[in-house]
């Protein structure tokens, strides 16, 4: 492709007293817009762009296999930093938790702010669904700006709902990704747990023998260690069992979603047909209309002396009979 | 499976793909739309206007899905009444017309949309931009124009590697006696401005050869002049850097060969052209469910990944393939439902399901799934409407005798001519022309004999008339190519079961309709292979990618490099006509057909190395419709 731009420019330059660097920093409306329907999809979607770049940034973080007990304050909110300050964390579980509870709320607050809209759509609709006839009748070109304005407001949905099906599906993956990272290692600690139950019977045998040996301070490490084992496995169960269940959150959430996008395609289709439709009829409204006026008057004046005529002679019948 | 038929990611079609959707995102490159700052300065949502050849290059690639996921919430003709949408903007995709250009700034004066961002599928001429600034100004609407771009888009993909102009009438315009030289001319300008416009997608600059002292030669002369003029324009527009081998242009006139627009056909994708009238990769099936009779509107747009792997393959070995996409889908259901514990995959709820696992498998699984069985069924009611149609017209045997048809006496052709049964009127006449074509010798008496018998089956001679004409050319230039033994990979065994477990699924499901079961009607069609036969123009790209391989006939074409620095269009006599090719684009003037481009697609895959093929032509015609162009010629 070539970029024509800056020479159609310089051609408008010539022919008026416009600027070619005005022309050049002109910058097309991306919010304040008079349709506040707009103002309010953009803040949505702004909202999940967000958190899709902030999905993206934490990853590294939210995936490393290093689990903080006891974690540090943050010196700012988490959706504001830096992929490079993000990737240097260290997290805890329970930090881990409360990125994957916030991301659900605003995955949830986006999905009622949709609905919201859908709500508002929906009364449109039947509002001019209900005025439909004597509306069409006296102002058809205003009931054809009103439909295409619901097919392009459907359509603005439907990509909302789109990115937000996609931002819940990283969100899924992210999760998912943890709890099988979560359930391998409570495996291997399981495992681990299962052999270091069986060195004790040796233990003890060597107790026998070499209990001089082995001090009072030793079998204590060893029991401590034991603890130590039992305690992470433990964690890792609890830690197995909680992302298990936010994930099925937002596999629920998930799944209803996609159930909208499908629902909502089917909405557009049909509101633009409906639109197009109606922008043909007043197309060929109009050229019948210019066909009428143009057709022979001669013909129409004709017609109006017969029928004139004719209801003279019907009033002269009925006075003579 | 086929393996063999994984596509380069780098095809015609996908490269025309990404630049249509670089286009919806305002000719901006979609890595640059992930910088947060820039998503902020651009417009999410915006409208689609186009124009009638424009709307036809983005439906046969792209779905409204696709549009929606760039943000374009409505798309509509610009000759259409159009109802304001002011807080956003408009994209132009439009051919650059004058018309069109009144139309454009006749919307912007009237404040329909917020501003318009204009891309013409070509070159706008200067004198035209300067008019559009022009026009711009007095209206004062030049601060609403975001962008003007030239897009070099005006052809059509209707395959990975098959292109058409969308030019009707090419052929009958060149070959008309009425013609004047003016038109031809303008003719091969418009043909010389589509077939850049595909140059440039591909981004390459390919050696050009042709047949000398044929519109082939004017085209190959003036695209010479355009390839040179804009390499040395625009240095940067051609990325394509030095070390990688140029691919060979290859021009034809349709007159090389006329018998692959005739031949009746028995690969997929020609039968569903040839029968089903696809167009732009649309058609439309009469199917029967459950006693209603209705009219399916496919779309076999990409994304169809049965029709991606079965395409090119002879129909029996198609009807297998859905046999086989079945079974592994029922397989599949039968497992996603084991492992959720529902009785059917139609129970599938996700409220039902506890188990995050079982979940799991649920939403992931199933719209996969779901669009499976769709796309499916599709291929199974276009399969059923052309086994119909197959056996009503007898289509099989038409093959049967055109494979071999040299070795088909007088008789034979004369008994099936009248044969009323066999075949509609335009069937015989095809069949005729073909023999025509090959016979050696036809004295006149013959001929007489046909044509009544033609006539008899109210058949047109008109098309006839023509080839008569031209007949001695064409066998010039038709490659005396023996017929090769039909390759004896399967039997006809294997062949038939393909066949009756298709005919008991579509019999099982159309039972209540009625129908009486299928096996009736495809226990007359043979089951052929078709004979890998080498095409005229499979040996003229031979010959011209292989010099090894050279044929008499290619010495003769003339040889054009538009990047020589002698700085001539004319054609180089010293340049080295030896060099072999890894990758050729093959164009035909005058009408390309489906069964052209898969006996391309199957020579070069079966090369070592294996080559690259990208086929074009003016338009893609049916035989009906060819044969009608034909007739218009006097």
């Amino acid at each position: 492709m070539t970029d024509r731009t800056l020479d159609f420019f310089r051609l408008i330059e010539k022919d008026s007293n416009v600027k070619l660097a005005e022309l050049s920093l002109r910058r097309p409306k991306t919010k304040d817009f008079d349709d506040s329907f707009l103002n309010e999809a953009r803040i949505i979607y702004n909202s999940i762009y967000k958190l899709q770049v902030f999905l993206s940034r934490i990853r590294h973080a939210y995936l490393k296999s290093i689990h903080v007990r006891n974690y540090s304050a943050l010196t700012k909110p988490l959706m504001e930093c830096s992929r490079e300050e993000l990737d240097k964390l260290e997290l805890s579980d329970v930090q881990r938790d409360e990125i994957d509870q916030e991301a659900s709320t605003i995955i949830n607050i986006c999905v009622s702010r949709i609905k919201a809209l859908e709500q508002a759509e929906e009364n449109t609709k039947t509002e001019l669904g209900e005025k439909h006839w004597y509306e069409g009748l006296k102002n058809p070109e205003k009931r054809a700006r009103k439909e295409l304005l619901l097919a392009h407001h459907s359509g603005v949905l439907w990509f909302l709902q789109n990115s937000l099906s996609k931002v819940s599906e990283t969100l899924f993956t992210l999760q998912e990704t943890r709890f099988e990272q979560a359930k391998t290692s409570s495996l291997l600690n399981n495992n681990w747990q299962n052999r270091s139950y069986s060195p004790p019977p040796r233990v003890q045998l060597s107790q026998s023998d070499f209990s001089q040996n082995l001090s009072q301070t030793q079998i204590q490490e060893l029991e401590d260690e034991n603890e130590l084992l039992l305690q992470e496995f433990e964690d890792t169960m609890q830690r197995v069992q909680y992302t298990s269940r936010s994930l099925n959150e937002i596999i629920r959430l998930q799944a209803e979603i996609s159930k909208q996008l499908s629902l909502q395609a089917a909405q557009t289709d049909k509101l633009y047909e409906d639109a197009m439709i109606t922008s043909d009829t007043i197309s060929s409204g109009n050229t019948q209309l210019k066909q009428a006026r143009s057709r022979n008057s001669r013909a129409a004046k004709g017609l109006f002396i017969v029928f004139l005529i004719l209801s003279f002679l019907l009033v002269a019948f009925d006075r003579i009979l | 499976m086929n393996t063999e038929n994984v596509k380069p990611v780098d095809t015609l079609q996908n490269r025309q793909i990404r630049c249509l959707e670089r286009l919806l995102n305002l000719n901006h490159e979609l890595e640059e739309l992930e910088d947060q700052k820039a998503s902020n300065e651009l417009p999410l949502w915006k409208v689609l206007i186009f124009d009638k050849p424009c709307s036809e290059i983005i439906s046969t690639v792209l779905h409204v899905s696709d549009l929606r996921k760039h943000g374009v919430t409505v798309h509509m003709n610009i000759k259409a009444n159009r109802q304001p949408i002011s807080d956003v903007p408009a994209i132009y995709f439009v051919q650059p017309t004058r018309e069109n250009v009144e139309l454009i700034i006749r919307d912007l004066s009237n404040g329909l949309y917020e501003s318009a961002y204009v891309c013409f599928s070509t070159t706008i001429p200067r004198a035209l931009l300067e008019d559009f600034a022009e026009m711009a100004a007095s209206s004062n609407t030049g601060h609403m124009i975001n962008q003007v771009y030239d897009e070099y888009l005006n052809f059509v993909s209707l395959d990975s590697e098959f292109f058409s102009l969308q030019q009707p009438g090419v052929f009958s315009l060149i070959h008309s006696p009425s013609s004047t030289d003016g038109q031809i001319e303008e003719t091969i300008q418009q043909v010389a401005s589509g077939l850049f416009s595909v140059l440039v997608t591909l981004d390459v600059l390919p050696i050009i050869r042709c047949p000398p002292g044929s519109a082939a030669e004017l085209l190959a002369k003036k695209l010479n002049q355009k390839l040179r003029d804009h390499a040395m324009n625009t240095k940067n527009v051609y990325a394509a850097d030095s070390t990688k081998q140029r691919p060979v242009l290859i021009l034809l006139d349709r007159t090389v060969d006329l018998v692959p627009m005739l031949n009746h056909s028995w690969t997929y994708q020609a039968l569903v052209h040839d029968v089903l009238k696809m167009r732009l990769n649309r058609i439309s099936v009469d199917v029967v469910n459950n006693g209603v009779e209705s009219k399916m509107v496919y779309d076999l747009a990409p994304n169809d990944s049965f029709w991606e792997q079965n395409s090119n393959l002879p129909f029996p070995r198609v009807a297998e393939s859905i046999d086989e996409e079945l079974t592994r889908y029922k397989n599949d259901a039968n497992e996603v439902t084991k492992k959720t514990g529902v009785s059917s995959i139609e129970d599938v709820n996700a409220d039902t399901l506890v188990n995050s696992t079982y979940l799991k498998a649920a939403v992931s699984l199933l719209p996969e799934l779901t669009a499976r069985k769709q796309m499916l069924d599709m291929h199974m009611n276009i399969a059923t409407a052309l086994l119909k149609t197959i056996k009503d017209h007898q289509l099989d045997e038409f093959f049967e005798m055109e494979s071999d048809v040299k070795n088909i006496n007088k008789a034979t052709v004369l008994a099936c001519l009248k044969d009323k049964q066999k075949g509609t009127a335009e069937d015989k006449l095809r069949f005729l022309l073909i023999w025509y074509l090959n016979a050696d010798n036809v004295p006149a008496s013959d001929m007489e004999q046909f044509e009544e018998a033609l006539k008899e089956a109210e058949c047109s001679l008109e098309p006839l008339n023509f080839v008569k004409k031209i007949r001695e050319i064409t066998r010039m230039n038709m490659m005396a190519s023996a017929a090769n033994q039909p390759t004896s990979g399967q039997t006809g065994d294997n062949l038939f079961k393909g066949f009756t477990s298709l005919s008991n699924k579509l019999t099982d499901r159309f039972k209540e309709a009625g129908i009486g079961g299928l096996e009736n009607l495809i226990s007359g069609v043979k089951n052929l292979i078709p004979a890998r036969r080498a095409n005229t123009i499979t040996s003229i790209v031979q010959s011209l990618t292989e010099p090894g391989s050279a044929i008499k006939q290619t010495e003769q074409y003339l040889y054009f490099d538009p990047k020589s620095r002698s700085g001539s269009s004319e054609s180089l006599y010293t340049a080295n006509k030896r060099q072999s090719f890894n990758e050729a684009i093959v164009f035909m003037i005058g009408g390309g057909n489906y069964l052209e481009y898969g006996s391309l697609t199957d020579w070069a895959s079966e090369q070592n190395p294996k080559k690259r093929i990208v086929y074009g032509s003016t338009e893609v015609e049916t035989s009906a419709e060819f044969l009608q162009e034909l007739a218009t010629i006097h």
